[in-house]
């Protein structure tokens, strides 16, 4: 599960699912992975000031199949097989260790493990991590030093928690095996999938990507973890563009992940996903202009799944503000969350769980599974919201504030020497709930009460985000101008006006004013129906694609939500022109 | 003596456009036509430039498979153009270097609706971007005091028609890797080497170039290499390197394993002696640079410096740009740079094209003739006194051209054989009663700093070099050696050189990126150099011993 090199190139921290069954014997990888280990508690003796007290090897092999495909024709079809470590070590003790600083990981000598052998060749296997171990170890002597010399100027914190907590050991080492994909299947359906937007001459660009990643993870602690499973993802995404008359800006996608190959959907069930994203930018361009709005919002299961993924994915993990010289500005976006346990954070009757150890609900495959998060620890389930209190957050392996374990939720890279932690089946249940038609019934009851011609209904966000990176940008500065969150929720794609009489006429070109996870409190209803909805996580804000590195895969279940009040407003961006050369679709021959 | 070859890049010609130029030539009309009518300011030129690069990788080390690749990609570049060729959107007005292009990628069958669609949208994008600029730049015309160079912004150059065939080429994955595996086995018996690898590289690259001003081109080259690097770390913590390749047009034509074998061997022993060679001290005297070094301190001291942008550029050092017909290097040397050549005895040049990436026929130019400066390296971007390109515009895919080296032949009238270029070395390091010369046997490249901020110094880095003592003594290799100086005063210093050119194949990168080039030079005998000591890496070498097969100590 480690860093990716190339763009869509991503090395999971899951595991597919598998019986349980005895540990196999070590292959050559392992058995390289402990003798290397066992000689390298040696450099305790070299240490000198700082000694190690904690070695991990983790290895992510993987092997990828890449097609990308335009409007009916391969754009790129790779397939690559690599190799790819991660070594760490770490010096003091479980209280006071190397990390937690702003230079923490920060290595300034020479790298010579830079390339692995992709075969289980002994030797070249012990080689390469004796040079990787040497450098981590380095590594670590370098951080601490850096953060001894940080704090020798800077008042002690006011808590004192410890950098590192302490797990049982896990040993399993299983069997690894891997469904074959047929490439050349594929290959057709991705060029058959992305020529729908063919007959769209509204769709200015277009594009579909498969990924599929068949890996085998290896992780080897100091503690006594040995760990060895498949780690395999197949992943969908499409995405499409256009220009509304007036020069708006119109675009959508969707996400299609599974663990497994054949947990995939259908074709027919695909060409309707995709076709859904054509017809949704046709239908935005005909669509009027939303105008700014205030009250009362219901949100579909769907989007209230993309909403809370968000929401509660980004503040249900406490990361740790890493230590620096004083007075020094530390890039750092802290989590909601942090100063609410024990606090309301929805009403009563929610409850939110996380348990991983699920592989499916509802007779769907559940994307979130996972034996062993990136540290090792096997994912407990966790009750995080009881009856609208925060009581518990995701935990990794470094301690926060009233948490002092991990309960196996370490999924992403992180910082500073610490994992990032992130859910992995979610589930949000309402203990009371009606009908969505009726919470439908309740906004119009509420709008007349109020004497607005209109209330509003989501039923998609733009999540994971398919625009570009400028106007992720754009949205993050206009969140945080707009007392919203520091991190942008994306905005809606499909919102309608619902009138009166029920009907419901969508409008284009709305995002949300003011909404972080204060707005949840607000949650005025629940609807029975429930959605899933699943999603590769890999750290980036609104799940924006295109980001190399960790990727964790996600599950969310969620019902429809009624809002008291919500805020809507229109960019106020500058539109661009229309292309003054009509696209080639429009063209008569 | 050049051997001057048959230009092999042309095999047959076809007489039809493929479908891609077809579909190019298509839209091209249809988006210049329309935008002349309705966008304001209107175009006066449009070209695209299709790479398509299909390439396999595979690298190895101690017997290990450690990386292997395919991959095939098609990029679209456009050059629109907007204003007049005076007067352009591609005027440079200060440290402001103008991009708009950038590296499309198109669909790899020839799907018209998919190129068609691509086609359009980066040329709205880039019409777009170009008529800003050339707004803020008529705008911000009249704040500015008059330019050195009145020089037009695009040249007008002749229209070029020619459908190349670019022949095919197989890699073959398995016999490669069976042979990499064996090869790469050999670095272990160089334990010095903390990081040795053996890669090998074969690529086929069609470009397609279609203009408004009725260019319709389609060319392209097949390249094939093994580079052997070996990295290791002496005691002191100084960081030594090696470094050997071959290179061929065809991966079938690449040496033979006992060759490849001989190249490791060199890399490995050669590093091991690094490792345990003295340090260098600073040292200002004589020294030989062996032909492949000279190539290097040619391309990066000279060759730079005559590129034509260069002369025209507020931000650079111009070192030449007033030097026309006057002696810039001794009067015994020429200096030509020739695309079309595609090969010197028998060893393939890697600068080699039959035309530029604006669509200009790739030629000769003799830039020194006789030690005077004659003319600079051309793209279509004029400057004062040279209004035309000489077919050097180039560019890595996703980069606006500029001009760029291709081949470039060092050529002497004052030749004498390598031994006695020795003995002439020897020599003045009597006469200027130095304890030793210095001979530099291997380099890999260095970087320039032309502009004017920047001191105006170069770097090549060294390899490999010797201490030649006077007293008969053997040669002895050192390790940590910088060459610095200043490019003028180096030109001067050059006594002779020997009558055998070697070729240095490598990859140059500018402004407008990494494009592959040549340099063929004789060794060259030089009365003064200034070397210093390299800056060293602060780290140890690894604490613990290099781990063995009985599970290690």
């Amino acid at each position: 599960m480690k860093k990716a090199i190339l763009v869509f190139l991503g090395i999971l921290a899951g595991a597919s699912f598998l019986p349980s069954q005895t540990s196999q014997p070590d292959d050559m990888v392992l058995k390289a992975m402990r003798d290397e280990m066992a000689r390298s508690r040696q450099l305790r003796a070299v240490g000198a000031l700082e000694l190690p007290y904690f070695f991990s090897y983790g290895i992510s092999d993987s092997e990828n199949t890449h097609i990308s495909a335009e409007m009916g024709s391969p754009i790129n079809i790779t397939r690559l097989k690599v190799r790819i470590p991660n070594i760490t070590v770490r010096v003091g003790d479980y209280d006071f260790d190397d990390t937690g600083h702003i230079y923490s990981g920060i290595f300034t000598g020479t790298r010579f493990d830079e390339t692995w052998p992709l075969d289980d060749n002994y030797l070249n296997l012990r080689e390469n991590l004796w040079l990787g171990t040497d450098r981590a170890f380095k590594t670590a002597l370098e951080s601490m030093g850096r953060k001894k010399a940080s704090m020798n100027n800077t008042a002690a914190p006011a808590e004192k928690l410890p950098n590192f907590s302490r797990t049982e050991p896990v040993s399993e080492v299983l069997k690894v095996d891997h469904k074959k994909i047929d490439e050349a299947q594929w290959t057709a359906r991705a060029k058959q999938l992305s020529s729908i937007f063919n007959s769209y001459p509204e769709v200015y660009s277009s594009g579909l990507e498969f990924e599929s990643i068949r890996g085998a993870t290896y992780l080897l602690t100091s503690e006594g973890t040995a760990e060895r499973y498949a780690d395999d993802l197949q992943w969908l995404y499409v995405k499409a563009s256009g220009q509304a008359p007036g020069g708006m800006v119109l675009h959508d996608g969707v996400s299609i992940q599974a663990l497994e190959i054949d947990q995939m959907p259908s074709e027919a069930d695909l060409r309707k996903v995709v076709t859904d994203v054509a017809e949704n930018i046709r239908a935005l361009g005909k669509a009027p202009v939303g105008e700014p709005y205030t009250g009362p919002v219901l949100f579909e299961p769907r989007a209230a799944a993309q909403l809370f993924a968000q929401l509660l994915g980004d503040n249900l993990r406490i990361p740790r503000k890493p230590l620096a010289d004083a007075g020094r500005n530390v890039n750092f976006l802290p989590s909601e969350y942090e100063t609410r346990v024990g606090s309301r954070v929805l009403p009563d009757f929610f409850d939110v769980t996380d348990d991983s150890s699920q592989t499916s609900w509802s007779g769907k495959p559940l994307a979130g599974f996972y034996l062993f998060d990136v540290e090792g620890v096997k994912p407990q389930p966790v009750s995080l919201v009881e009856k609208g209190i925060l009581k518990n957050v995701l935990m990794t392996r470094t301690p926060v504030k009233n948490f002092p374990s991990s309960n196996g939720h370490a999924r992403l890279g992180g910082n500073y020497g610490a994992r990032s932690a992130a859910f992995g089946n979610l589930f949000v249940k309402a203990n009371q709930s009606k009908p969505l038609a009726d919470l439908k019934k309740d906004l119009i009851q509420m709008i007349q009460q109020q004497n607005k011609p209109y209330g509003m209904l989501v039923r998609k966000l733009d999540f994971p985000f398919s625009g570009g990176s400028n106007e992720l940008q754009a949205l993050a500065q206009a969140s945080s101008q707009s007392g919203g969150s520091a991190r942008p929720v994306s905005p809606p794609v499909l919102v309608y006006r619902v009138y009166p009489d029920g009907r419901e006429e969508l409008v284009r070109g709305l995002r949300f004013r003011g909404l972080s996870t204060r707005t949840l409190r607000d949650i005025m209803g629940a609807s029975q129906e429930t959605a899933l909805l699943d999603f590769v996580n890999n750290g980036a804000p609104l799940a924006f694609l295109g980001v190399g590195g960790y990727l964790a895969p996600s599950s969310i279940v969620s019902p429809g939500l009624l809002f008291e009040e919500l805020e809507f407003e229109p960019p106020r961006d500058e539109l661009p022109k229309e292309p003054i050369v009509p696209p080639p679709s429009r063209m008569t021959k | 003596m050049r051997i001057l070859l048959v230009f092999s890049l042309i095999s047959s010609c076809a007489l039809a456009q493929a479908p891609l130029t077809k579909v190019l030539v298509s839209e091209l009309e249809r988006n210049f036509n329309t935008l002349k009518q309705k966008g304001d300011p209107p175009p006066y030129f449009l070209g695209y430039e299709v790479t398509e690069t299909e390439s396999d990788q595979l690298m190895a080390s101690d017997g290990s498979i450690e990386g292997e690749g395919h991959s095939h990609l098609r990029l679209l570049d456009t050059t629109l153009r907007t204003g007049t060729p005076k007067f352009d959107n591609y005027r440079r007005v200060g440290n402001d270097r103008p991009r708009f292009t950038s590296a499309t990628p198109m669909a790899l069958d020839d799907n018209e609706a998919a190129l068609r669609q691509t086609i359009w949208s980066a040329t709205d994008r880039v019409y777009r971007g170009a008529s800003q600029r050339l707004i803020q730049l008529k705008a911000n015309d009249k704040l500015r005091a008059q330019a050195d160079d009145s020089s037009d912004d695009f040249s007008a150059e002749k229209p070029e028609v020619a459908y190349l065939t670019t022949p095919e080429i197989k890699f073959d994955t398995k016999q490669w890797t069976d042979r990499l595996k064996k090869l790469s086995a050999e670095f272990k018996q160089y334990p010095g080497a903390l990081a040795a690898h053996i890669s090998v590289e074969s690529e086929r690259v069609t470009k397609t170039l279609v203009t408004t001003e009725g260019t319709r081109l389609e060319h392209g080259r097949t390249f094939a290499r093994i580079v052997i690097t070996a990295r290791g770390k002496a005691s002191d913590g100084m960081d030594l390197s090696t470094f050997e390749s071959f290179e061929s047009d065809d991966p079938a034509k690449l040496p033979k394993d006992a060759d490849i074998l001989a190249g490791v061997k060199r890399a490995g022993s050669k590093l091991e002696a690094l490792l345990h060679a003295p340090l260098a001290e600073p040292y200002v005297g004589p020294a030989i640079l062996s032909g492949g070094a000279a190539g290097v301190f040619f391309h990066e001291i000279f060759g730079h410096r005559i590129e034509g942008h260069r002369q025209k550029d507020d931000a650079e050092g111009r070192t030449f740009a007033k030097s026309v017909n006057q002696s810039v290097l001794p009067d015994f040397l020429s200096v030509i740079f020739d695309p079309t050549q595609a090969s010197y005895n028998n060893v393939m040049l890697n600068g080699t094209y039959a035309y530029d990436d604006e669509g200009v026929k790739a030629r000769r130019v003799p830039v020194v003739e006789n030690g005077i400066l004659k003319t600079f390296l051309m793209s279509r971007a004029p400057i004062d006194g040279f209004p035309q390109s000489n077919g050097h515009g180039r560019r890595q895919a996703g980069l606006e051209v500029v001009s760029r080296q291709s081949n470039m032949f060092v050529e002497s009238s004052k030749k004498v054989s390598d031994a006695d270029l020795r003995k002439a070395l020897i020599d003045e390091v009597k006469k200027q009663n130095k304890p030793y010369g210095l001979l530099f046997d291997q380099v890999t490249s260095g970087y320039t700093t032309t502009g004017v901020r920047g001191l105006q110094a170069f770097t090549v880095v060294p390899l490999t070099v010797y201490r030649v003592y006077a007293d008969g003594r053997p040669d002895e290799l050192i390790r940590g050696v910088d060459i610095v100086g200043t490019p003028l005063a180096s030109f001067a210093k050059i006594m002779a050189t020997s009558d055998t050119m070697q070729v240095f194949n490598g990859y140059c990168g500018a402004e407008s990126g990494s494009v592959p080039v040549a340099a063929i030079a004789p060794a060259v005998l030089v009365s003064e150099i200034e070397i210093q000591r390299k800056e060293r890496s602060r780290d140890t070498p690894p604490f613990l011993s290099r781990p063995t097969d009985d599970g290690g100590r």
